[in-house]
């Protein structure tokens, strides 16, 4: 079964996470880490503290900006680790799927199906 | 010549830096002047992987970022250091600027606060007078909207005494 974990800045990833639990009703394969307060190696050992907890079918690791410093400390703390993917622009459409799918699905397909799911949550509803 | 904007900013390049004040000052370039990132294969992959809406990211190792600075397109320019020693190693080697922006310095165990964002150690304090005392203007300012905050050589001295 598949791990995530969501790096964002300040509160961000902690309200993702409740909202998941709302919405699908289990958000425990969900950790959390902030770059509240931390330097960009403080970020980075957190980060890699996360992924130490990762399962052998893999982690898929949610940030919010591409350039910004949580997506920068997650790709510095990958290391050697493989089976880690890292994606940006997190939403909770995307969050929401993970949860309920991530049981039935590979690395590879759940990355492709929420690159898609993320992109078309965004929508103009009324013009 | 003087840089649009010379931080001191310990996670380098990231969100306050590549959106908030490149949205502000609206540089052609965004320097990174490390030499553990432009001298780390791993770490200078994934710095030059990050995409500036506007700017082009440049990275260069603190002597290469020095001569930068002496050519007229530092003035289009942002430069970006992670620590006041850095900053010092810039202006010993010639980098012409006389004013620095101290931006993020996150706590550590050996540093002390100087003001919310700002946690200097004992050589922080010693490398920001040193530049002072050059004639360099320090200021405290985390981001362009906020209001900024000129940094004495008596506060630095009363922080580590």
């Amino acid at each position: 079964m598949l791990a995530g974990v969501i790096v964002t800045h300040a509160g961000l990833a902690a309200a993702l996470n409740e909202a998941v639990k709302r919405v699908a009703g289990d958000s425990s394969m969900l950790l959390t880490v902030s770059n509240d307060g931390c330097s960009a190696d403080e970020i980075r050992a957190r980060v890699a503290a996360a992924l130490d907890g990762g399962r052998d079918d893999g982690t898929i690791v949610f940030v919010d900006l591409a350039g910004g410093s949580c997506a920068i400390a997650s790709l510095l703390a990958l290391g050697e680790r493989d089976r880690v993917r890292i994606l940006s622009g997190v939403n909770l459409a995307m969050l929401v799927d993970f949860a309920l799918r991530r049981a039935d699905m590979s690395l590879d397909a759940m990355v492709e199906r929420l690159l898609q799911r993320g992109k078309a949550s965004i929508q103009e509803l009324k013009a | 010549m003087q840089p649009l904007l010379l931080r001191v900013d310990d996670r380098l390049l990231h969100a306050k830096v590549l959106i908030t004040w490149a949205a502000a000052l609206q540089p052609e370039r965004i320097v990174l002047a490390s030499d553990a990132v432009a001298h780390d294969p791993e770490r200078r992959a994934i710095y030059g992987a990050i995409v500036a809406e506007e700017a082009e990211i440049v990275i260069e190792d603190v002597l290469a970022a020095a001569a930068l600075l002496q050519q007229p397109g530092a003035a289009r320019s942002m430069f970006v250091c992670s620590s006041p020693a850095d900053v010092r190693r810039l202006h010993h080697a010639g980098g012409d600027f006389t004013r620095v922006n101290l931006g993020g310095q996150h706590p550590g165990d050996d540093k002390r606060p100087l003001l919310p964002f700002v946690h200097l150690s004992a050589p922080d304090c010693e490398d920001l007078r040193a530049l002072i005392a050059a004639g360099v203007e320090v200021e405290a300012r985390e981001l362009p909207g906020a209001p900024g905050v000129r940094v004495s050589t008596s506060e630095l001295e009363a922080l580590w005494t």
